[in-house]
């Protein structure tokens, strides 16, 4: 568990899902593991207190949480160059609009931020939202600070 | 047996880490994660209970937050 000294903590999270989503075919484009794939209806293993669970639709996700930077843009920016390896190659996006097209997926990368009080909760620098509304994805927004209500979750498309 | 503790839309209320015996900020964390790897979002609504499993609609269990601690 984390400290209160710890804060902020902050991930973002890259998920392609759809009933007809075949995992494989997004690993075999990224080129990082899934923390989590499997299709709709295939069972999987989701930890020791969850057990083994049946998959509600396809899921191809990841995730930055074992990122130690506390600055959300580092966490984002490591999503785009997974959808970019340089500037202006878009030969992943490229492949993935061909799967999403194909198998009706779709694709949504989601902002974690937790802060201290008083905490300013960060922006989704405008050149990361471009990239990734150009795929395209969704962008959600996630913020809380401690000791306040949670913030209405915002999703951009 | 496990008590439900919360069965809403959106962000569960403070009160929810507390009868985990969790932070506020490790609770949100696990439950962030588990909705997005289930496909669901942040509006969707889930059922929390008091041995940390999470279900959704439907009463399929979707993660326990204590795994993602």
């Amino acid at each position: 568990m984390m400290s209160f000294d710890e804060l902020p903590i902050t991930y973002a999270t890259l998920r392609f899902a759809g009933d007809r989503l075949d995992p494989d075919r997004i690993s075999a484009i990224l080129p990082v593991p899934p923390k989590r794939a499997h299709r709709k209806g295939e069972k999987f293993h989701a930890g020791p207190r969850a057990g083994n669970l049946t998959g509600r639709t396809g899921i191809w996700y990841f995730d930055t949480r074992d990122m130690s930077s506390r600055d959300l843009a580092d966490h984002l920016r490591r999503i785009v160059e997974l959808l970019y390896p340089e500037p202006g190659n878009a030969d992943r996006v490229n492949q993935l609009r061909d799967v999403m097209g194909q198998e009706h997926v779709r694709a949504r990368v989601s902002c974690f931020w937790y802060g201290k009080p008083g905490g300013q909760p960060p922006a989704v620098p405008e050149d990361v939202r471009a990239a990734l509304t150009s795929l395209p994805a969704e962008i959600e927004t996630d913020f809380h600070t401690a000791g306040s209500p949670a913030r209405p979750r915002q999703v951009d498309l | 047996m496990a008590q439900r503790l919360w069965s809403r839309r959106g962000n569960p209320p403070r009160w929810v880490a507390a009868r985990l015996g969790i932070s506020e900020w490790d609770f949100s964390n696990a439950l962030h994660k588990i909705k997005e790897a289930a496909g669901l979002g942040g509006a969707d609504r889930v059922i929390i209970w008091s041995d940390g499993a999470v279900t959704e609609d439907r009463g399929d269990v979707i993660g326990n937050v204590y795994d993602e601690l």
